[in-house]
């Protein structure tokens, strides 16, 4: 088994582009469709093992193999996966068929190109996660954006140039700075490898600069108020597969950067912005619950619901203990399954209105049985009801925020409440509407290919929430081994938690009075 | 945990979830079945804790059976049933599922020995007990939806806040008694989220809005509930806790005043019922077991009292399709048997002699004077004056008595309800005398027994009835000499609802125009200083590049032509002295070249 | 039914019921002067005769009175207030 140890996340980097270049001979449109679900199914088949197969006693990183690429600057091609990227991987195969499925009918015209264009953004993503050379990893950084730009440019929206060109500005704009730090960390260190640049140690000023670099570029990614505008056109704009691609996976990268690089290579550089951060992680939920609370455009609605949820992983990020790291990741898996589906479930109603306006699309439930079924778990999962996935990843953030400071928890704690009342609203439209609601007599219920589409994130949706330990236990190493990393060059000295400031004011009351 | 424990909650939950696929025919049968199923399961549970499940890395306990839930399970599945008799001829499907799974909800909270357990079920209260609400499917019915859910999923949030503090701190999730003497801010988040739900001033506005606008079998259940839920947290988490004595006699009499000024029969039980939980909120802050005996005991027959209310003010709204006192009147004739059940309540209510109202009420009253806090005691029996009324007398007064005619429609439309509703109401009026005359039956359920009999032996004195009947009666002389003052007004009352119905408004605004705005704004800034004058400047660098650039090469090309013209000329037609000036030209820029190098 | 002729019964000798019920509330308040043990009094007040009486009476004139002043001070609004 060892050979599949050392291969298997190459397999899984390069299959798809193989299959871009078989479907790239094909004509026919029948053949087009059913070949590129084969093949993404196959890759996720071929990439549930890790799941069970990941050591999770060991923090170091799995599946490893690396080969020289450019010996004259140092840089090999490394990859492998530790207890955070492995899920992300999983989440990535996972959401590949489903977004073919969910593009069956959606797109007509040059479905060839789409396909390919999809196929080539699987190997970005994948490779993005499981790259181990800092070079390699900026490679499929950027190889993600022009499939990312066409996907949104040519199958988009009424104003889709402006949404492709939005997007494609912002990010390139952020990965300049991206680029910077990567030359400026070689030029220090003369390695690109990552897990070596981890343990090397950094002047203070440097760390300095080098983190606002990856700061920008990840939180332009992630994305992070006030660099988030480019998504609500972007998800407007793009087709469901797009969009779908695009808060489950992408919107990943950046939280991923941060976890990756950002803490790790400049954990002073960490501590030091870290308050500045957490705040504006606050803002980001309220002001996403905000605006969210505005829309009538469904798509721009959950897609302000995603700066809101990135919020909380970065502030269970930036809380830089267990509970908070682990309710990042969680948040980030989380939110892909379920705003994955929350978009699919939009390009549902699309498909059937030819409109996403909430209004219009008021009390479609009732006449849908399986479809308010659907968007009730999702929309319920998405508010962080108990016993659904979103509410562990929020319970462990707030946990992990309780410990460094209750100020900050209570300010972020009415952005649950906020995402309540969208989400309510927009369910309570969709499932019953109003005293008049828009005539859907003659509109079908969910198809069998649609239930399929939507079937594993609904599981998902109650395995994470009820069941979440083989999730936890994975990252759980990993995530340790990350705090321990982040704090070796903390700042400030130990001084007393907000928790334990209670026990001690507890103590004083009693005895002063 | 070994042998799989049989949870009543799972029972209504799962039950309720059956009910679509149940032929029509057997539809009736099986939504009395499962209640009378979740009842026997209820009074045959032994006690002790059980349903221990290990989640992450705490023990969550699904089963604590002990004295205080036990009292409140018995209740609670044992209006589960009425309620489900009296919407037994309701045809849709969805209220009863979410009648049930909020019952299911209610029970589970009581059951529970840990804190996370006690959330979920918490908000599985609130997301089911919407529906209720929403139900009813007027246009309010939506927004009085809304509000309601709102408010609870805030409330929970702040008890999920304290919780997680209060965990963090202890180290335990375990559901115990809190330090009530040294509360922590951890403490005070807990005991806003549960006297949220406990309709506790200035958090109570929800509580009128919603219950007032339910569908008419809806109000029995929710009334019954949540309140009682959240009485029972309290009385787990904070007995003797002083900041609640204070509160829950401001709530008897709050509950009092905005009753009187009610125009909506349901919304007058709604504050009634603030104004009974008021008793129960002050009973837990006396703390001691007879207090805490007379919240279990007054939660018990509240329950049933106030369901009946419901149900007969329910039955109006039915059949009538009024509820204001303004619309109704002298339905005497029409619905004797209603009036009857509700007066029943009403004496219940009001604690009358033999009924259940009489033994439970005034236990707590007899332990606020046996504390030595007078003025707990008078305040709370001015407040039962207050009760009868509002409760014993306004109500089945004005609507089937009184000098007000109803409209013709109205009129015509009132008979008897139908027979289920009529039985509901026959049981509930029943137990609630069976309990007033027979102590024994709720007193030996009660968390403090011995205590209980104690008290049992002193509650039919004759000094106890005199004072009561004294109160009462006069209370009555007083309403028949004041009737013209009481004439109902058709007007609605401005409550604390008032600050987040204006609020939310204003919120809505913020969020639909300023923060909109701004988004926009930002969102354009990338184009307003990014990408303008990126092109600008790409545009001037064009023109730097067409007009200087490219006009220096271009000067330069045709400066090289105009002198070629100019050359040209100077060509002769034959080749030889073409090449010859060629030749002599190129040797003298050779000289001069030479000559000028040698010379640097 | 006969519930409805019964309550018929009685609101054709109103006269007759009010005087029954005045009587029964002298009654009582004889009853608690003289034959009533009023050992289980927490307070001095209680003794005194016909105490409830007047707290009944007095108090549910005060609940009224004052309600309504509350009410009519600017809390009771036209039914449509809160319409948009």
């Amino acid at each position: 088994m060892s050979s599949y140890n050392d291969s298997i996340l190459t397999i899984l980097i390069f299959a798809p582009l193989v299959a871009a270049a078989a479907l790239a001979v094909l004509r026919s449109e029948h053949a087009l469709r059913w070949l590129a679900l084969l093949f993404t199914t196959a890759i996720a088949l071929v990439s549930a093992p890790l799941f069970w197969q990941f050591d999770t006693s060991i923090a170091d990183f799995q599946f490893a193999l690396t080969r020289p690429w450019i010996p004259l600057f140092n840089i090999h091609y490394a990859v492998g996966v530790d207890g955070i990227s492995v899920l992300l991987v999983l989440l990535t195969t996972l959401v590949m068929p489903l977004c073919v499925l969910a593009s069956w009918r959606y797109i007509k015209v040059r479905l060839k190109e789409f396909m390919v264009c999809l196929l080539i953004m699987e190997t970005a993503m994948i490779g993005v996660f499981c790259a181990l050379d800092f070079v390699l990893f900026f490679v499929f950084w950027e190889a993600m954006l022009i499939p990312m730009a066409l996907l949104i440019g040519i199958w988009g929206g009424p104003r889709k140039i402006y949404a492709s060109l939005k997007f494609f500005i912002y990010t390139m704009s952020g990965s300049v700075f991206l680029l910077v730090a990567l030359v400026a960390i070689y030029l220090q260190t003369g390695t690109f490898s990552i897990p070596e640049i981890m343990r090397h140690e950094f002047s203070h000023n440097f760390q300095k600069w080098v983190f606002l670099a990856f700061f920008i570029s990840f939180a332009i990614k992630v994305p992070m108020f006030p660099f988030h505008t480019w998504l609500p056109a972007a998800h407007v704009e793009a087709p469901t597969a797009g969009s779908v691609l695009l808060a489950s996976i992408l919107l990943k990268m950046g939280t991923y950067g941060f976890v990756r690089f950002s803490l790790p290579m400049t954990p002073w550089a960490t501590d030091y912005f870290r308050p500045f951060i957490l705040w504006v992680s606050v803002v980001a939920i309220i002001y996403g619950g905000l605006t969210a609370l505005a829309q009538t455009d469904l798509k721009k609605l959950v897609a302000y619901s995603s700066v809101a949820h990135m919020g909380f992983a970065t502030l269970g990020i930036f809380a830089l203990n267990q509970s908070g790291l682990e309710g990042a990741v969680l948040v980030m898996i989380n939110h892909g399954v379920t705003t994955g589906a929350l978009f699919i479930m939009v390009g549902i109603i699309y498909e059937r209105l030819h409109t996403r306006d909430l209004t219009q699309a008021a009390g479609m439930g009732r006449r849908m049985p399986v479809f308010a079924t659907f968007v009730g778990v999702f929309a319920l999962s998405s508010l962080a009801f108990p016993g659904t996935n979103s509410f562990i990843g929020e319970f462990l953030v707030l946990k992990g925020g309780f410990e460094v400071s209750i100020a900050l928890m209570i300010c972020a704690v009415p952005g649950v409440v906020l995402a309540a009342a969208y989400m309510l609203r927009m369910l309570q439209r969709i499932a019953y509407g109003g005293t008049n609601n828009p005539d859907h007599s003659k509109v079908a219920d969910l198809s069998a290919r649609e239930v399929l589409t939507l079937a594993p994130l609904f599981v998902l949706v109650f395995w994470i929430g009820l069941n979440p330990q083989p999730f936890v236990t994975i990252m759980k190493p990993s995530v340790a081994r990350l705090v321990e990393q982040a704090e070796r060059e903390k700042v400030q000295e130990a001084r007393p938690t907000a928790v334990q400031r209670v026990r001690i004011t507890g103590i004083s009351v009693s005895s002063s009075r | 945990m070994n042998s799989f424990w049989l949870h009543p909650s799972l029972l209504f939950i799962l039950g309720s979830l059956l009910i679509p696929l149940i032929p029509a025919r057997a539809k009736r049968f099986y939504l009395l079945l499962v209640p009378f199923l979740v009842f026997a399961r209820v009074i045959t549970m032994s006690k002790g804790t059980f349903g221990e499940l290990n989640f992450l890395e705490w023990t969550l306990i699904f089963g604590r059976v002990d004295a205080l839930s036990q009292v409140f399970g018995y209740i609670m599945s044992l209006m589960a049933i009425l309620g489900t008799l009296y919407g037994l001829h309701v045809k849709q499907d969805g209220q009863h599922i979410a009648a049930w799974v909020y019952v299911g909800g209610s029970i589970g909270a009581i059951y529970a020995g840990d804190f996370l357990t006690l959330f979920l079920f918490w908000e599985i209260m609130a997301f089911s007990s919407v529906f209720l609400v929403w139900y009813r499917g007027r246009k309010e019915s939506l927004w009085a939806g809304y509000r309601y859910l709102l408010v609870h999923v805030a409330g929970g949030l702040a008890l999920l806040g304290g919780m997680v503090m209060h965990c963090t701190a202890a180290g335990s999730w375990e559901f115990t008694q809190l330090d009530v003497q040294n509360p922590t801010p951890a403490t005070w988040l807990i005991l806003v989220g549960f006297i949220l739900n406990a309709a506790v001033p200035p958090l109570h506005a929800w509580l009128p809005d919603a219950y007032g606008e339910a569908t008419f079998n809806g109000s029995v259940f929710l009334c019954a509930f949540t309140t009682k839920t959240a009485v029972y947290a309290l009385c787990r988490g904070f007995p003797g806790m002083d900041i609640l004595v204070p509160l829950g006699v401001i709530m008897a009499l709050y509950g009092v005043v905005y009753a009187v000024l009610e125009n909506d029969c349901r919304r007058l039980l709604a504050y009634h019922i603030i104004s009974q939980v008021g008793y129960m909120v002050a009973g837990v802050g006396l703390g001691t077991q007879m207090a805490i005996n007379g919240a279990c005991a007054h939660a018990f027959a509240h329950i049933l009292y106030k369901g009946l209310l419901f149900m007969g003010c329910g039955a109006v709204l039915h059949m009538t399709g009024e509820s204001k006192f303004t619309e109704l009147g002298g339905l005497w004739k029409k619905m004797p048997w209603t009036f009857v059940f509700t007066l029943i309540g009403g004496l219940s209510i009001s604690a009358f002699p033999l009924f259940s109202g009489f033994v439970s009420k005034s236990m707590i009253v007899a332990a606020g004077f046996e504390e030595h806090k007078l003025w707990v005691g008078f305040l709370l029996m001015l407040a039962s004056a207050g009760t009868f009324l509002h409760t014993g007398l306004k109500v089945p007064y004005f609507i089937w008595f009184g000098k007000n005619q109803p409209r013709k429609e109205t009129f015509d439309r009132a008979t008897e309800p139908p027979w289920n509703m009529n039985v509901a109401m026959a049981i509930a009026s029943v137990l609630c005398i069976f309990i007033g005359c027979y102590t024994p039956y709720l007193y030996q359920m009660l968390p403090f027994p011995s205590v209980a009999a104690d008290y049992a032996k002193t509650v039919y004195s004759s000094y106890h009835i005199s004072e009561t009947l004294q109160i009462l009666l006069f209370t009555g002389l007083g309403f028949f000499l004041l009737l013209k003052k009481l004439t109902p007004e058709p007007t609605i009352s401005l409550d604390m609802d008032w600050f987040y119905r204006i609020g939310g408004r204003a919120f809505s605004w913020i969020a639909r125009g300023p923060v909109q705005t701004l988004d926009t704004f930002v969102g354009e800034l990338y184009r307003y200083a990014g990408l303008i004058p990126l092109m600008i400047t790409a545009r001037i660098a064009g023109m730097f590049d067409n007009v200087v650039i490219d006009g220096l090469v271009d000067g330069l090309a045709s400066g090289v032509r105009g002198v070629g013209r100019r050359f040209r000329i100077a060509q002769r037609g034959q080749m030889q002295e073409n090449l010859a000036l060629a030749f002599g030209v190129t040797a003298l820029l050779i000289i001069a070249f030479i000559f000028y190098w040698s010379k640097s | 039914m006969k519930l409805a002729t019964l309550i018929e019964f009685l609101r054709a000798r109103l006269k007759l019921v009010i005087r029954i019920s005045i009587a029964a509330l002298v009654l009582l308040v004889l009853w608690d002067t003289f034959l009533v043990d009023k050992e289980h009094a927490h307070t001095d007040a209680e003794r005194f005769w016909g105490f409830w009486s007047f707290f009944g009476f007095f108090g549910c004139v005060a609940i009224i009175l004052a309600s309504k002043w509350f009410g009519h001070s600017g809390i009771m609004k036209r039914e449509d207030y809160y319409d948009e």
